[in-house]
C-alpha cells in the first residue's frame, strides 16, 4: 500500500514539473499603490483589463493595495517591482538609493513615455540631478476647482453670478440675511467649502486667489524672482476681505474642519467651494433634487483680480497631489524590461483606450465622428482608474466619462493656475518645515477670526516672527537658489 | 507544585518578548542615522557620521514648537486624568447607591456604550452637535438668542472639548473598576455604622472613599505612565490649523514629522524619550504612594 501511495505521489509530481515547463509563465509586475479603483476586482480572473494586457504582451500586471501606504512599506520595499508615491517619499526613498536611476533608460527604453509627457513636469521627477521618478502627465486640469453656487437663490433675490470679490460678499449677505429659500426663517449662510487639504483652504482660496496669493507657505515665481504668497503685495488685502466675511456671518466655520458639501446639498449654504465638480454629475444633481426639487445649480471658477494680474485660482497642483511612478532599485533585468513594455503599453492608443474607457464595443463605442461614448455598461469598467498610473488626458477623459459635467470641466481646464513651486525646493536641514507652515497657517487664521491684529506692522512684525523663529529668509534663499539651478529664475 | 501555573505563564511570556521586547533591538536607530535601504543593524551610528549622539533628541527640542507641544501635552493629559479618576469614582459612587437596582444597571449599560465608539465616529457626533454654523447645541443657543460658541475651533474652546469628549467616552468604562472595589467592601462595616447612628453620607465619607483609596492609587500610577501620551488617535482627528496652538500633542507632532517625513530615527528618538520619562513617572508615583501604604509594588 505504501509503496504504491508514494509511487503515486511521484507520477503526480512528475506530471506537474511536466505541466509547469510547458506552461509559458508569463512576467509579473506588481505595482504598490494607496488606492484602488470602485469595484476593484478580488480575482484577475474577472478583471478584463488585467486579461486584456496579459494577452497582449504576456505581462501580469498586480496591483497591491497597501494600507498605511508609508508607513508598511518601509518593511515591504523589495516585495513590488514598482511604487505610486508622492514627491516627498522620491525624495526620500531616492536619496536611500531605494529607487532605480532611470537615466541610462531615458533614451532608450523610456523614449516613448518621456515622449508622450513632454516636458512639463520633469523637473519634479530628480532628485539632487537623479532621474528616479516617473511623473504624470500634467495638462494643467488635475483640479477644478470652483465654487457651485444655487443659481435659483441668485434668480429669486434677482443678484448676478458674482465677478469681484465685492460681488462674493454681496451674493453671500444676501443669501444669509435675504431668506434666499423663502422660509422666513433667517437659517441659511452664504458661502462653505470642502475641508482644508492637498494644500489649500478652500473657504478663502477664491478670495486670495483674486489677491495673487493665497494662505500658506507657498514658492511663487513673479516677474522672474522667486517669492512667496506670504510676501506677495496683496496679501494684507485679501486677508482684510476674508476678515470682513467671516465679521459679517456669512461663511461657513465649520468648513475648516468639516466638508460642507451636505450643507449645499441640504439647501443650508448657498455657495460651496469644491476642488472636483461632483455635484455636477448625475448622482450629484439627483441628490440635491431629492431635497430641492426646484434647485438650480451654477457656477463660477475665479474673480476679477484686484491687483491688476491675470484672474488667478489656486489649486495647490504641484505639491501634496502630485503622484509620481517610481521603479524598485533591486528590480530584475527581466522585469524591469516587462515594466518597459507595460509603460510603452498603456501610452499607445490602443493601451490607453483600453485602460481609460475599457473594451472597446463593451464598456464603449465610437460615434460617426471618432469621438468616444461611454455604453450602458461603462460602470462595470470604473476600477480600470487604477491602472492609469500616469494619470491621463484630463480633460478630453472627462468629457466623456462625465459628459454632463464638461462645461465646469472646460472652465476650470481654461482658468489660470497660481503655479506653486514648493516640490522642487529641499529645505536646508536646519529648518522646520513642518512646524513653520504649520504656524503660517495657524496666524493667517488667527488674522481672520480676529484673534490677531490685521494691520500692516502686525502682519511685519509675523513675517520677522518667521525670520527669527524659523529661518524663513535662509529657507526663500534655498528656495531662490535651487529653482535658479532648475533653471526656472535667473 | 505549581508547575501547572508555570505552564499557563509561558504564553503570555512569549507574547511580551516577541511584541514587547524584542522590538527593543530597534530602539537604537535613535541613535543612528537610518537608512530604509541599510536596515536597523547596517545603518551608521551619528558618530560616525560625524553627529553628535543626541542629534535627534536634540533635533526635537531645537524645534521652534518643542515649548508648545509640551505644554500642551501635560495640560491636555492632565484634564484627561482628572477627568477619568475623579467623575467615574462619584458616578461609581452614585450607582452603587442607588436603591432601584434595575435602573442602576440599565444606566450602567448606557454609559459603557461610548467607550466602544472610535474617535472618528466620536468626532463625527461632536461636529454635528457642536459644528458653529449648523450644530445642534449652537442651533439652540441661536434660537435663545445667544451667539454660536465655535467649540471645535476656537483655541480657548479646544482643549476643553478633548478633555470633555474623553470624559464622555470613558465614564462608565473607567467605573467598573471602582463598582467592583465597592462591592468588595465588607458589608459587616456598613451594617455597624447604621448601628452607630451614621447616615448616607457618612458612610461614604467614612467607609467607601478610605476602602476606595487603594484601587484609586494603582489606577493613578498606571495612568500617570500615559501622562505624556496625550491621546494621539483623538487629538490627531480634532486637529486643525485654527486649534493646532493649544492642541498640538508631542505624539501629533512625531507623526507630522516623522512618518510624514520618513524621518524614523527622530521619531524614534521622541518615543524612546517619551518612555523614559514615563518609567520614571511611574516609579515616582509608586515612590511617592508607598508613603501612604498603597505601592503597587
Amino acid at each position: 500500500m505504501k509503496k504504491l501511495i508514494s509511487l503515486l505521489l511521484t507520477a503526480v509530481m512528475l506530471l506537474s514539473l511536466c505541466a509547469f515547463a510547458h506552461a509559458e509563465e508569463p512576467v509579473e509586475i506588481r505595482i504598490a499603490v494607496n488606492t484602488l479603483g470602485n469595484g476593484w476586482p478580488a480575482d484577475p480572473a474577472d478583471d478584463f483589463v488585467y486579461q486584456k494586457i496579459l494577452k497582449d504582451i504576456g505581462v501580469s500586471v498586480k496591483f497591491d493595495l497597501v494600507d498605511n501606504f508609508y508607513e508598511s512599506m518601509g518593511t515591504r520595499m523589495d516585495v513590488y517591482d514598482m511604487y505610486r508615491i508622492d514627491v516627498d517619499h522620491l525624495i526620500s526613498w531616492g536619496r536611500q538609493d531605494l529607487l532605480l536611476d532611470l537615466a541610462p533608460y531615458k533614451d532608450k527604453e523610456l523614449a516613448a513615455y518621456f515622449d508622450w509627457l513632454g516636458a512639463t513636469q520633469l523637473n519634479a521627477a530628480y532628485v539632487d540631478g537623479t532621474l528616479y521618478g516617473l511623473p504624470q502627465l500634467y495638462d494643467g486640469s488635475k483640479s477644478q476647482l470652483n465654487v457651485t453656487v444655487r443659481q435659483d437663490w441668485l434668480d429669486k433675490l434677482g443678484l448676478k453670478m458674482p465677478e469681484t470679490v465685492q460681488d462674493l460678499y454681496d451674493v453671500a449677505y444676501a443669501f444669509t440675511f435675504n431668506d434666499p429659500d423663502g422660509n422666513g426663517q433667517q437659517d441659511t449662510l452664504g458661502l462653505t467649502a470642502q475641508k482644508p487639504g492637498n494644500g489649500g483652504i478652500f473657504l478663502f482660496d477664491t478670495i486670495m486667489g483674486s489677491y495673487d496669493t493665497a494662505l500658506g507657505n507657498y514658492i511663487l515665481i513673479r516677474d522672474g524672482k522667486v517669492t512667496n504668497a506670504l510676501l506677495q503685495p496683496g496679501m494684507l488685502e485679501g486677508l482684510k476681505w476674508c476678515k470682513k466675511f467671516v465679521d459679517a456671518k456669512i461663511v461657513d466655520n465649520d468648513a475648516l474642519t468639516t466638508t460642507g458639501t451636505d450643507k449645499f446639498i441640504a439647501g443650508q449654504v448657498g455657495m460651496n467651494a469644491v476642488t472636483w465638480p461632483g455635484i455636477w454629475k448625475q448622482y450629484g444633481q439627483d441628490k440635491i433634487h431629492a431635497v430641492n426639487p426646484d434647485a438650480v445649480t451654477s457656477f463660477f471658477t475665479t474673480l476679477k483680480s484686484e491687483v491688476g494680474a491675470e484672474d488667478a485660482m489656486f489649486t495647490g497642483d504641484l505639491s501634496t497631489t502630485n503622484i509620481i511612478m517610481a521603479i524598485n532599485a533591486d528590480i530584475s533585468e527581466e522585469k524591469l524590461q516587462a515594466v518597459f513594455k507595460y509603460i510603452d503599453y498603456i501610452i499607445s492608443d490602443e493601451g490607453s483606450d483600453l485602460i481609460f474607457y475599457g473594451i472597446e464595443g463593451d464598456h464603449w463605442v465610437r460615434d460617426e465622428n471618432g469621438n468616444v461614448k461611454m455604453t450602458e455598461n461603462a460602470t462595470a469598467a470604473n476600477y480600470i482608474s487604477t491602472y492609469q498610473i500616469f494619470s491621463r488626458k484630463e480633460l478630453e477623459y472627462l468629457k466623456v466619462k462625465f459628459p454632463e459635467a464638461q462645461q465646469v470641466f472646460e472652465a476650470t481646464t481654461a482658468a489660470n493656475r497660481i503655479e506653486i513651486y514648493n516640490t522642487l525646493v529641499l529645505e536646508p536641514e536646519e529648518i522646520y518645515l513642518e512646524d513653520m507652515e504649520s504656524y503660517v497657517r495657524q496666524q493667517l487664521l488667527a488674522f481672520i477670526y480676529g484673534e490677531r491684529e490685521l494691520t500692516q506692522e502686525e502682519y511685519d512684525k509675523f513675517i520677522g516672527e518667521l525670520n527669527d523663529n524659523f529661518q524663513f529668509d535662509v529657507y526663500m534663499e534655498a528656495a531662490h537658489d535651487q529653482l535658479a539651478a532648475y533653471g526656472l529664475v535667473d | 507544585m505549581y508547575w501547572p501555573l508555570y505552564l499557563m505563564i509561558i504564553p503570555g511570556m512569549i507574547f511580551f518578548l516577541v511584541y514587547k521586547y524584542a522590538p527593543m533591538f530597534g530602539i537604537q536607530i535613535a541613535f543612528k542615522n537610518f537608512s530604509l535601504k541599510k536596515g536597523i543593524s547596517a545603518s551608521p551610528w551619528l558618530w560616525e557620521d560625524g553627529k553628535a549622539w543626541f542629534y535627534w533628541f536634540q533635533r526635537f527640542f531645537r524645534s521652534p514648537a518643542n515649548t508648545q507641544i509640551i505644554a500642551n501635552t501635560l495640560i491636555i493629559s492632565i484634564g484627561k486624568l482628572i477627568a477619568q479618576m475623579i467623575p467615574p469614582l462619584i458616578f461609581a459612587l452614585a450607582i452603587s447607591e442607588t436603591c432601584l437596582k434595575r435602573y442602576a444597571r440599565v444606566i450602567q449599560t448606557i454609559s459603557y456604550l461610548p467607550h466602544f465608539l472610535s474617535w472618528v465616529i466620536i468626532f463625527g457626533i461632536c461636529a454635528t452637535m457642536l459644528g458653529e454654523s449648523s450644530g445642534v447645541v449652537n442651533n439652540l443657543i441661536r434660537k435663545m438668542g445667544g451667539e454660536a460658541i465655535p467649540f471645535l475651533n476656537n483655541k480657548a474652546y479646544i482643549r476643553g472639548v478633548l478633555i470633555g469628549t474623553s470624559l464622555w467616552q470613558s465614564l462608565g468604562w473607567s467605573s467598573i473598576v471602582f463598582l467592583a472595589a465597592i462591592a468588595g467592601i465588607d458589608t459587616s462595616m456598613y451594617e455597624a455604622a447604621t448601628i452607630d447612628g451614621c447616615g448616607r453620607f457618612r458612610k461614604i465619607w467614612y467607609i467607601t472613599l478610605p476602602n476606595l483609596g487603594r484601587i484609586f492609587v494603582v489606577l493613578l500610577i498606571t495612568k500617570v505612565g500615559h501622562i505624556l501620551d496625550g491621546g494621539f488617535e483623538q487629538v490627531y482627528i480634532f486637529l486643525n490649523d485654527r486649534v493646532s496652538s493649544t492642541a498640538q500633542i508631542i505624539d501629533t507632532w512625531v507623526y507630522t514629522q516623522g512618518l510624514g517625513k520618513q524621518q524614523y530615527s527622530l521619531t524614534t528618538a521622541v518615543g524612546l524619550l517619551k518612555s523614559v520619562l514615563s518609567c520614571g513617572l511611574v516609579l515616582g508615583t509608586n515612590a511617592l504612594a508607598r508613603k501612604w501604604d498603597s505601592s503597587l509594588w
